[in-house]
């Protein structure tokens, strides 16, 4: 296989894709549509499509996403959620989006919110999710709305007639019982600036001059499907994902956020006692060809989410990342490829418990031993992803690059991010090291690095390399060796080496 | 690792963003682009037939009032939608088209145009307005043209191959004949819903046929199988001179035929009425529906056909352990009744058997179809179904009832949302043969009887 060439030049670390552009137009995609793309026609061509899917197009030469509309790795993205909701609200015409069923509302601030409940057995599960998923997800680098879990009363809405009188009576009685006066209350700032609908998951929106990528070849995407199987967020339907145009019409841009996020921690996926619907939706999660083979006569009987703990989804310590799949599938998803998953696993394990625990208790859970038994679980889905990301790839990266001196050559420092996070320990990795140059070919002889001691290892460069090097590098963990290699790509022009790519 | 510098940069090239020159070459990707290549025209084609998915079969729907009327006003003012359609039949042509569906505000519009071979074609345009109040109500003006070439004739009867009725050619090769049929129709639709389940139309129209032999169709066409004369609106043979000057020839080529065409223009008029309680018409759903229907046909100017069409159907939707599993047995009865002393009544017009899922190749003054279906969800959105039908026709009630009956089995997938039919893929298996139908964004039923042929 020959090797990709880079260009000679420092990584993209910005895409700039936020230039004024016109206000594009809402989208309002008809569900049975999507359903029917989702379903029928993306299985269908996909089965008539050979090829791989290409790589990530929202990616920089060292592997990386680099800051975008869609992605804001330095958190640029908090500023607007840190500024809680200032009660009272006055109540604003038209539906919500980000939840069903909500109210739209104005805070004392002039600030645009929208509020809406847990359902009705299972107090505090779909607000406490979204509260502490926003944190996680915004952490992540994702662009997500503040949402915080309030306990509201009457008192907190300004009512003008009768109709908001109503209208707020019937959003207190949607939910579970209050705890004194006060309802439980998911507050969502949505939107923010102009909604323009969910955001597409396939092709890129005709009227974004900035929108450069094809969605279903998003990294940031893409990778939603360990993220999201991390998060237990197994609906992807038109609420989560949306769009919006931020800044004066003419003058502002797109941006991408994950708004709808009641769903999360197992909140959509509680399996309750259900008897057959009209709408069919208790079929979901039942063996189809079970039904199919019994004529439908046969009823299955689920696994249903413990009651012990109300305020949880359904959210256990074990999943299955290769076959996480979101309701309705979400293309970008089916093309994660094992670069993706790595980056997303990176992403995943640079989430600390210094994050993770704000975020959590920002869910305002008041039942401490589901409090607790989510930490745990989520830290141990976190593990079981991180490990399952790292093993699609041989997980190293660029820790420091050493020029040569008058008597060391030049050396590589890579770092394996498996033995950093503590997935394996150094004893067990081994690497063999191929040194290429641009065509593919060796200029030396391969390397074989066993018990390097730690997470860090040096390649050395010979001072007789071509002008070109790729150095590919395999790992082997516990003796199984990794399912591709990575590599760094680097050139030397007089005595100073420069990574100019990377690929894993 | 920090990079060296932060690159400034304005809207940047994806490609300039990974920073690669020229790619990896992966030795098995040649094999996989050749593959692609192969598959690129099957792919692009369900690409192509999605694209009609939801709004196709919403907009479509809009042909019916029991259905809430609200929806026939759901899309946008102003909006206008172009979409494809195809239908795949074993036992017709299969045609693919395009239809542009829009909302004026007051009014839903459809303009459609199919294209099945050289000879093979409909056009056809629609305007319905609804009102969803005080009373829910359509009113539509429609227009249609088509052309087929390719229609079977087996003659009348139950066993056209020894019924008497039917008069064939001694030296004929076949005794299935083939014709050409070009139909120009006007349509006026009123239609109203009283209470939740009860809906009548009213329905009148106009209708031109040109009837000939198919083009090119060699010893098969109807003039080679059938005596002259002996079939009432056939065309007849002639060498020159066929009396016929205002044939339509919107679709038709000019290729020679063996023919002299039969023209018809026959106005139709009808009153239908329709007792449906079931919640829902797409997906599975308990309850009865009882419909009957009466009209009168009288030809103008030359055309001397008088004849009364009556008909009435019956069918049960019972659950069965969940109310999404449902048996349904079905009845359907067609007449074609002519006075005493009106001209024979033209092949085109006498009842066919469009609901039988075997072969559709029965033809007389009277049909029975009666089934019995079982339909189940097997997840949301999509519902299999087994089936078993029974037909039989006659010239008369006594002389149906005493027919060998025919029979057709099958198995099919239904594809539906809460609200309407998304597309039907099914399979039947009779005596005559193996029939597969597959339709995607073309509703498989219509509101009133004139639109079933």
């Amino acid at each position: 296989m020959r090797p990709a060439r880079f260009v000679d030049r420092p990584p993209i670390l910005d895409v700039a894709d936020t230039g004024p552009i016109p206000l594009p137009r809402r989208l309002d995609p008809i569900k049975e549509a999507t359903l029917s793309t989702a379903y029928v026609e993306r299985p269908l061509v996909e089965a008539l499509d050979p090829t791989r899917p290409p790589d990530a197009g929202d990616v920089n030469a060292f592997d990386d996403v680099p800051r975008s509309s869609w992605f804001s790795p330095d958190a640029a993205a908090e500023s607007d959620a840190a500024e809680p909701p200032a009660p009272p609200f006055r109540l604003l015409p038209g539906p919500t989006v980000t939840h069903e069923g909500g109210l739209a509302a104005m805070d004392a601030r002039g600030r645009q919110f929208e509020l809406w409940r847990d359902p009705v057995d299972r107090p505090e599960m779909a607000t406490g999710a979204a509260a502490a998923t926003s944190r996680i997800l915004r952490a992540l680098g994702y662009y997500t709305p503040g949402v915080w879990a309030r306990d509201l009363s009457k008192a907190d809405f300004v009512l003008h007639d009768p109709a908001d009188d109503a209208a707020v009576e019937a959003f207190f009685k949607a939910g579970p019982h209050p705890k004194g006066w006060r309802f439980r209350v998911g507050v969502t700032r949505w939107p923010i600036g102009t909604d323009l609908g969910p955001t597409p998951t396939l092709g890129k929106r005709a009227d974004d001059s900035n929108d450069r990528v094809p969605h279903q070849d998003r990294r940031t995407l893409r990778a939603l499907k360990p993220i999201f199987g991390w998060l237990g967020m197994t609906e992807a339907g038109a609420a989560v994902l949306r769009d919006a145009y931020v800044g004066a019409p003419g003058s502002g841009h797109v941006l991408h956020y994950l708004a709808g996020l009641g769903g999360a921690l197992g909140a959509d996926a509680v399996v309750r006692p259900q008897p057959p619907r009209d709408d069919d939706a208790d079929l979901a999660g039942r063996n189809v060809w079970v039904t199919l083979g019994s004529l439908g006569l046969y009823q299955q009987t689920s696994r249903l989410t413990p009651k012990q703990w109300p305020s949880l989804g359904e959210y256990r310590e074990d999943v299955s990342l290769d076959d996480f799949r979101t309701g309705p599938p979400m293309e970008p998803m089916d093309r994660l490829l094992p670069a993706d998953a790595y980056w997303a696993a990176k992403r995943i394990a640079s989430v600390r418990a210094p994050v993770l625990a704000p975020a959590l208790d920002a869910g305002e859970y008041h039942d401490d031993s589901a409090r607790a038994l989510l930490g745990e679980l989520v830290r141990d889905r976190q593990r079981l992803t991180v490990r399952w990301g790292f093993a699609q790839v041989t997980p190293c990266e660029v820790d420091r690059l050493e020029q040569a001196g008058p008597r060391f050559p030049a050396a590589v420092i890579l770092r394996d991010e498996a033995v950093s996070a503590g997935l394996v320990t150094a004893a067990e990795a081994g690497y063999r090291v191929e040194l290429l140059d641009d065509d593919g070919k060796p200029w030396a002889k391969p390397l074989r690095l066993e018990r390097v001691g730690g997470a860090l290892f040096p390649v050395r460069l010979a001072e007789t390399a071509p002008g070109y090097v790729v150095l590919r590098v395999k790992s082997a963990h516990s003796g199984r060796e990794a399912p591709r290699a990575m590599e760094v790509h680097l050139v030397h022009g007089g005595a100073a080496w420069r990574v100019v790519g990377i690929v894993h | 690792m920090a990079p060296e510098e932060a690159a400034s940069s304005t809207v940047l090239d994806p490609a300039r963003v990974r920073g690669i020159e020229r790619e990896a070459l992966d030795t098995g990707d040649a094999g996989r682009e050749a593959a692609a290549g192969a598959l690129f025209i099957p792919r692009n084609l369900v690409k192509l037939v999605f694209l009609a998915s939801g709004v196709t079969a919403s907009l479509m729907r809009d042909e019916q009032v029991v259905p809430r009327v609200e929806e026939l006003l759901s899309p946008k003012p102003g909006s206008f939608s172009v979409l494809p359609s195809l239908f795949l039949d074993t036992r017709r042509r299969a045609s693919a088209g395009a239809q542009v569906l829009g909302n004026l505000g007051f009014a839903a519009v459809r303009l459609a145009g199919g294209f099945g071979g050289i000879h093979d074609g409909v056009g056809e345009a629609r305007v319905g307005f609804a009102l969803p109040r005080p009373l829910p109500f359509v009113l539509s003006f429609e227009g249609l043209i088509d052309t087929r070439s390719t229609l079977d004739y087996y003659g009348v009867g139950q066993e056209p191959g020894t019924d008497p009725r039917n008069l064939f050619l001694r030296k004929a090769a076949t005794t299935d004949g083939v014709y050409f049929e070009e139909r120009i129709r006007g349509l006026v639709t009123l239609g109203a819903r009283i209470g939740q389940d009860f809906e009548w139309f009213v329905s009148s129209s106009i209708l031109r046929s040109l009837v000939e032999d198919t083009p090119g169709g060699g010893p098969g066409t109807i003039t080679s199988v059938f005596q002259p004369g002996s079939v009432a609106g056939a065309p007849s043979l002639s060498a020159a001179g066929c009396g016929v000057t205002a044939a339509p020839t919107v679709f038709r080529t000019a290729l020679p035929t063996t023919s002299c065409p039969a023209s018809s223009l026959i106005t139709y008029t009808e009153l239908a009425v329709r007792l449906d309680t079931r919640a829902s018409k797409s997906r599975p759903s308990p309850g009865v529906l009882v419909g009957a229907y009466g009209g009168v046909a009288a030809g103008v100017g030359d055309d001397p056909s008088r004849f009364y069409r009556l008909g009435a159907q019956a069918a049960g939707f019972i659950s069965v352990r969940r109310t999404t599993n449902i048996l349904s047995p079905k009845l359907i009865l067609d007449g074609t009744v002519r006075p005493a002393g009106a001209a024979p009544v033209p092949f085109t017009q006498l009842v066919g058997q469009p609901e039988f899922r075997g072969i559709d190749s029965r033809i007389d003054a009277l049909a029975l179809v009666a089934s019995l279906d079982y339909r189940w969800s097997m997840i949301r959105y999509l519902g299999p179904r087994i089936f078993l039908d029974m037909a039989q026709v006659g010239p008369s009630m006594g002389a149906l009832l005493k027919a060998p009956p025919r029979f057709a089995t099958g198995f099919g997938f239904d594809f539906f949302s809460n609200s309407t039919e998304l597309g039907q893929a099914m399979m039947s298996f009779s005596s005559e043969g193996v029939r597969v139908l597959f339709t995607f964004g073309v509703p498989t039923q219509f509101g009133d009887r004139q639109h079933r042929r």
